[in-house]
């Protein structure tokens, strides 16, 4: 150890920017516009574009679960399946609406259940616990036949029909608009008092609970937060596939959802959609890797994890701040 | 007093284990008053304090909050709910959330009103609210003089303005009873100021103040009562003044004196008031203006992070001599011969033998003949005795060979050289502070420089070991030792310096270090000094 032989210097004042809530969904929104209007992509790519966003939508609240609230879950899949097979069973009878709303209700309902009991796990058990809930739920799904019609799943399940699209390009720009919302209600949690209650309970609980916060109760409600846009998501993915199947909302799925926003980098704003077109977009344009895309999660989690802890919202700060630095001289 | 607001406890405690942390604690807190917690090391300032915010439950006793009119009893009552009553704690060291900006973090303590949680669905209301919130922030932070490092996050802070705006967030919470845990540590002088004038206004605008603090010239200062804690239990409390002038309490707090050794302070209690007029610090003792110094150090500044911990602090040491630097917990003892060292970030000049030592590194020093023990015992467990001494002569100037260096142990530390081939490990708690000290004596230095040596020793172990020193001592190497042992101290050193909150205080030599001197440096019994014109402006807040 070297020793200086004047005061350390005062750190450069660098000040966080201020984001206005509006910016995120109105960049999504203008994407979306752009690639329907002006890029039209093939049937494939769109596809693709829409379970990113569709997962994207998911991870929202997984990003809130896990980068505000610091909670792992790891059974997530079984929100999925909630808003999935709701909008396959209900979609063409009641409706899109009542769809829509009763995979939300059903998730919801297991979520503050689940959350209750297994909240007072400590982490790693909680982890488990929901992991244990996953694997129920895919139980559940292959054996209770007179609902969810056992492994052959659910089909013809129709979509969401939005200005006057057809086929997947509606379900694309219904997916836009949805996590364009749930991207603005990302950016109104974190900015409001029980957004920064989960933040100061996740870095320090003892601090939290002198400040008045209920640990517990917002970790469980990060928790519901994460299974309403699971199962947001999972509606979307029902109907991109045209139907609800087990294998759509098994551990994999979980498992995806849960490295999203570690890739992304947990907490920030953009780490669901920049998460998602990682681990979604780049395994469907690796399929001839097929069998190997566990291989290349894994192998991509433990590069993260060993270089990048921070995800890829790490990698930007680092350039803007050099951009940045490179400008001001 | 039925609509004040008060915070009252009786009978509390707690134990861990077989330790009684709090053993029957009986503290009363009302609005507009400060009381002070005083004591030393575990004594059990920080257990109370987790008691009566919620963070641990008590054994036995009862907390209760009269806040209008009204009594709520929280013996049991998780800190949350304590907080919405109002009790707010602030942590010893600050504990912000560092992904969050300042005023995000000032913006967690304002208390959320009924409904709050709506604002997360952002909806167009949502604005006022996170509008007033924000303001409620700013003007916090502006109390703190930090009002344009609000949009940093807090991990870009130094430590020093990272306690102000855990400062800023317990005002901004609009506490009735305000718990705080030595806010004045690690802060500049500075921020002192800024911290004692918030403090003292808080109590003057009707807030309850609990202060926990090492500093009593702060305590002298802000609180209107003061509590002295002893091994869990009150040893005393009442007025400030009167309080601190308890013979009991002077002997607890200036010594941790039962291990006095023919030296001891006779009179710990002044005979005539304890203002007598401490010596000059900038004039060093001239007792020995005919021996050259062998250790010149000339305003020493030591940092933590940007905050000087230690302040203008000069030192000399001859040959053969002994300097003892006393002081309260806290006060930078400890710091000063890390600085010394070169193991902290410091400026000032360090002479040792004339040639510069103050900008090299740590390990240059040592070669140069500086020997450091710290206050942990680091020998190697599984190197033998000789392999650890071996080490230190590595380390050293070598300007004696390991045999001759050897001979010179087995002279001083005769049952350290009997043992050379024993594991370092086998030895006892004094022989292995002994094989510490002869570890930096092999190295050939001039001056030795020790942290404590006697904490973790047996009581019957110091007498060998201030013998020991002198034998150093009558060897030609000097000694500065850092030591709660007055006794010690008195017994094994020529001068003495006093050092309270990062500065000197008193110095001269051991015989004019009598009971007022003590209360000076230990008690801060004379006021507090006013400071004029600050001495560091440059490092001040806006670090």
């Amino acid at each position: 150890m070297t020793v200086v032989a004047s005061p350390p210097r005062p750190a450069p004042s660098v000040r966080t920017t201020r984001h206005w809530r509006w910016t995120q969904p109105a960049i999504v929104l203008l994407v979306g516009a752009v690639v329907l209007l002006v890029v039209r992509p093939g049937p494939f790519d769109l596809r693709v574009l829409t379970l990113v966003a569709a997962y994207a939508i998911a991870a929202v609240g997984f990003n809130v679960l896990v980068g505000f609230a610091g909670v792992v879950s790891i059974g997530n899949s079984l929100f999925l399946a909630a808003g999935g097979y709701a909008w396959a069973i209900l979609a063409v009878p009641r409706g899109p609406l009542v769809a829509l709303l009763a995979g939300v209700v059903v998730a919801v309902v297991i979520a503050v259940l689940a959350g209750l009991a297994l909240l007072r796990l400590r982490a790693y058990y909680f982890a488990v616990g929901t992991l244990a809930l996953g694997a129920l739920g895919t139980v559940v799904m292959r054996n209770w036949t007179s609902v969810t019609n056992g492994d052959a799943g659910i089909t013809g399940a129709g979509y969401l029909k939005l200005f006057g699209l057809t086929g997947v390009s509606s379900i694309f720009a219904a997916a836009v608009l949805l996590l364009a919302v749930f991207l603005y209600l990302q950016e109104a949690l974190r900015t409001s008092p029980l957004g920064l209650a989960m933040i100061v309970g996740r870095f320090d609980p003892p601090v939290a609970d002198a400040l008045g916060v209920n640990v517990s109760r917002t970790r469980v409600a990060a928790f519901v937060l994460s299974a309403v846009s699971a199962a947001v998501g999972g509606a979307l993915v029902a109907q991109l596939a045209g139907g609800a199947f087990p294998d759509q909302f098994s551990t994999t799925a979980a498992i995806s959802l849960l490295v999203i926003p570690i890739i992304g980098g947990r907490g920030w704003r953009w780490a669901p959609v920049v998460g998602a077109i990682v681990v979604i977009a780049a395994p469907e344009y690796l399929r001839f890797l097929d069998e190997y895309r566990l291989a290349v999660y894994g192998v991509l989690v433990t590069l993260v994890a060993l270089f990048l802890p921070g995800g890829i919202h790490q990698l930007v700060r680092g350039l803007v701040a050099r951009v940045g630095r490179r400008r001001h001289g | 007093m039925a609509d004040r607001t008060t915070l009252d406890a009786q009978g509390l405690a707690v134990a861990f284990g077989a330790l009684r942390a709090v053993d029957g604690v009986d503290l009363e807190v009302a609005e507009g008053q400060c009381v002070g917690v005083v004591g030393a090391n575990g004594a059990g300032k920080s257990t109370l304090l987790n008691l009566l915010s919620g963070a641990v439950r008590p054994d036995a006793g009862t907390v209760t909050v009269v806040e209008n009119g009204r009594s709520h009893r929280l013996d049991g009552a998780p800190g949350r709910a304590r907080a919405r009553l109002g009790i707010v704690r602030m942590f010893q060291t600050a504990r912000l959330v560092p992904d969050l900006s300042a005023r995000e973090n000032v913006e967690l303590g304002v208390p959320a009103p009924r409904g709050a949680w709506l604002e997360a669905l952002g909806l167009p209301t949502s604005r006022r609210r996170a509008g007033a919130r924000r303001r409620a922030a700013e003007d916090a932070l502006a109390r703190v003089g930090l009002a344009d490092r609000a949009g940093m996050r807090a991990g870009e802070l130094s430590l020093g303005q990272q306690r102000l705006v855990e400062m800023a967030r317990s005002l901004a919470s609009g506490a009735r009873i305000l718990l705080l845990d030595e806010p004045f540590s690690g802060l500049s002088r500075t921020a002192r100021e800024v911290v004692a004038s918030l403090v003292a206004n808080l109590r003057d605008d009707g807030v309850g103040v609990l202060l926990v603090e090492h500093d009593l010239a702060q305590v002298r200062l802000l609180a209107d009562r003061v509590v002295v804690l002893d091994a869990g239990r009150v040893l005393a409390a009442g007025p400030v003044e009167e309080t601190l002038a308890d013979p009991e309490v002077v002997r607890r707090y200036i010594g941790d004196i039962e291990l006095e050794i023919g030296g001891g302070l006779d009179d710990a209690r002044p005979s005539r008031p304890p203002v007598a007029a401490p010596t000059p610090v900038s004039a060093p003792p001239d007792l020995h203006a005919d021996r050259t110094a062998v250790l010149e150090v000339r305003d020493l500044r030591v940092f933590y992070g940007a905050v000087p911990a230690v302040d203008r602090v000069e030192l000399t040491v001859a040959a053969g001599d002994g300097l003892g630097i006393v002081g309260p917990n806290g006060a930078g003892k400890s710091t000063v011969l890390r600085g010394v060292a070169g193991l902290l970030t410091a400026t000032g000049s360090v002479r040792l033998a004339g040639e510069r030592l103050d900008g090299t590194a740590t390990p240059h020093r040592f070669r140069h003949g500086l020997g450091f023990v710290p206050q942990t015992l680091t020998a190697v467990v599984d190197l033998s005795v000789e392999e650890n001494l071996r080490l230190g002569w590595l380390a050293g100037s070598r300007a004696q060979s390991f045999a001759e260096a050897m001979e010179r142990v087995g002279d001083l530390f005769g049952e350290i050289a009997d043992r050379r081939k024993d594991p370092a490990g086998a030895l006892s708690g004094g022989q292995r502070q002994m094989l510490a000290i002869a570890r930096a004596l092999v190295a050939g230095p001039r001056v030795v420089l020790l942290d404590e040596p006697t904490a973790g020793l047996a009581p019957v172990l110091v007498a060998p070991f201030a013998d020991a020193l002198a034998r150093l001592r009558a060897d030609g190497v000097a000694v500065v030792v850092v030591e709660h042992n007055l006794g010690l101290v008195r017994a094994t050193c020529s001068t003495i310096l006093g050092l309270r909150a990062g500065a000197p205080v008193w110095s001269g030599p051991t015989e004019r270090f009598d009971g007022a001197a003590a209360h000076e440096v230990f008690l801060a019994a004379t006021a507090p000094a006013r400071t004029g014109p600050s001495l560091i402006e440059e490092e001040h807040l806006s670090s």
